[in-house]
């Protein structure tokens, strides 16, 4: 039911090849740290905003890709974040470093693996016009991308038909 | 559509923390891990460095029947110690006062003042066993880091000799934590019964000391600044050996040596 509120889907052979690569972009801005050769997951973050803004209104394709590549990097990013705090802090109250802050650094290592390896997926996907959904941000660039926008009040329209018509 | 997304989320969100415990009980990374920034051998040419400016503004004393004494006793202990990164080097300087410190590098400085209130040699060897405790759980090396800072550290392996005279009156005069005495009076207490030797020697000195002068150095670094040092003495006398332990003595003549640099 829900569905109605939804523009239709684009099947790969209907979204042009332009609209592809900007789609596959938007999950390269991963790695705008490395190009800038600072390890700093803000980089990364920034530079998903300006794509995202950039390439948002090219077509809902993008958009979707773009917006999925932009809210699934800054739950990373957060993470990544916190490991630099914690690790700046250990340095400076005694220099060594704890078992937690090792395991954490595990555990978002595993994050970081797993995210780079669903970004590539969809990379690849959307390079040949597909859909690729990440769990939550999936649903919710499909949401923002395709859903419906309320029409307008006839009142509210700038240009109208002419009087008698 | 809304309530999926909050279930996604939740779920997303609760996979990172399930995945943080599971290696926390797990224990992928092991309790005793402890990475310090300055290496073991970067520890050691600093300990070089300081202790070769510490030895010429020094009375360091060496006689025969006090260097056999002090092998005897290290001898032991080194035996006790077993696998170590150190070369442990012990060193009497003439000083009334009651103290004894460890240097980054296994470096050991016992104070002539403190060999005359000791009443055998099984309590200096405590008491070298504590400093060795310092040593081996890396109590030095991280005050060294902690103390004088990560770039002052780089800078004594530049070989400034004000720097390093410096970084040595800083590492004397500070202390060590309450958590790391007691780790060390742990250490030295095992050690020592390692050894053969009377455990609760290192809880009587602490006791003898307590009840006599309250204006020493040594109180300081190791019993004026912990508030529970009576905890520190009853858990030393109250130390239990293994199950057939039997003490083995040092054979050395405590009072001879005592004389040997009067």
């Amino acid at each position: 039911m829900e569905q109605q509120n939804y523009h239709p889907i684009p099947q790969p052979d209907e979204i042009p090849i332009r609209e592809r690569e900007d789609a596959m972009g938007a999950y390269f801005m991963m790695f705008a740290s490395l190009a800038g050769g600072i390890p700093f997951p803000l980089i990364n973050l920034i530079a998903s905003f300006i794509y995202y803004f950039l390439n948002k209104s090219k077509s809902r394709f993008v958009h979707f890709h773009s917006h999925q590549s932009l809210t699934s990097q800054i739950p990373v990013s957060v993470l990544n974040a916190i490991a630099i705090v914690w690790g700046i802090l250990l340095i400076v109250n005694n220099f060594h470093i704890t078992r937690d802050f090792i395991t954490y650094l595990i555990a978002i290592g595993i994050v970081n693996l797993v995210y780079f390896i669903f970004s590539i997926i969809a990379a690849v996907k959307a390079r040949k016009g597909k859909f690729y959904y990440f769990i939550f941000f999936g649903k919710w660039a499909y949401h923002v991308a395709y859903k419906i926008k309320d029409q307008k009040l006839s009142s509210e329209n700038i240009n109208k038909p002419p009087k008698g018509f | 559509m809304k309530k999926f997304l909050l279930v996604e989320l939740v779920v997303l969100i609760s996979a990172f923390f399930i995945l943080w415990a599971s290696l926390i009980i797990l224990k992928i990374v092991p309790d005793d891990i402890e990475i310090n920034i300055i290496s073991v051998e970067q520890e050691k040419n600093i300990g070089r460095l300081v202790f070769d400016s510490f030895y010429d503004e020094s009375d360091i004393i060496s006689n025969p029947t006090l260097d056999s004494a002090i092998s005897k006793i290290s001898q032991r202990l080194i035996f006790g110690v077993g696998k170590s990164d150190y070369i442990y080097q012990i060193f009497v300087v003439r000083d009334k006062e009651i103290n004894a410190f460890a240097l980054p590098g296994g470096y050991i400085i016992i104070f002539s003042g403190l060999i005359e209130f000791t009443e055998n040699p099984t309590e200096l060897a405590s008491i070298i066993a504590h400093e060795i405790g310092h040593i081996e759980l890396s109590h030095v090396r991280e005050r060294l880091i902690k103390e004088i800072g990560l770039t002052t550290s780089f800078l004594i392996l530049v070989n400034d000799p004000n720097i390093i005279s410096e970084v040595g009156r800083i590492i004397i005069s500070t202390i060590f934590d309450r958590q790391q005495e007691s780790e060390a009076d742990e250490y030295s207490m095992k050690l020592i019964t390692k050894c053969n030797l009377d455990p609760h020697s290192i809880g009587v000195f602490f006791k003898r000391l307590m009840e006599g002068e309250k204006d020493y150095s040594f109180l300081s670094e190791f019993l004026n600044t912990h508030p529970s040092i009576e905890k520190r003495i009853k858990k030393s006398l109250e130390y239990k050996t293994p199950d057939g332990f039997q003490e083995d003595s040092l054979q050395i003549d405590w009072d001879k040596v005592k004389l040997s640099f009067k």
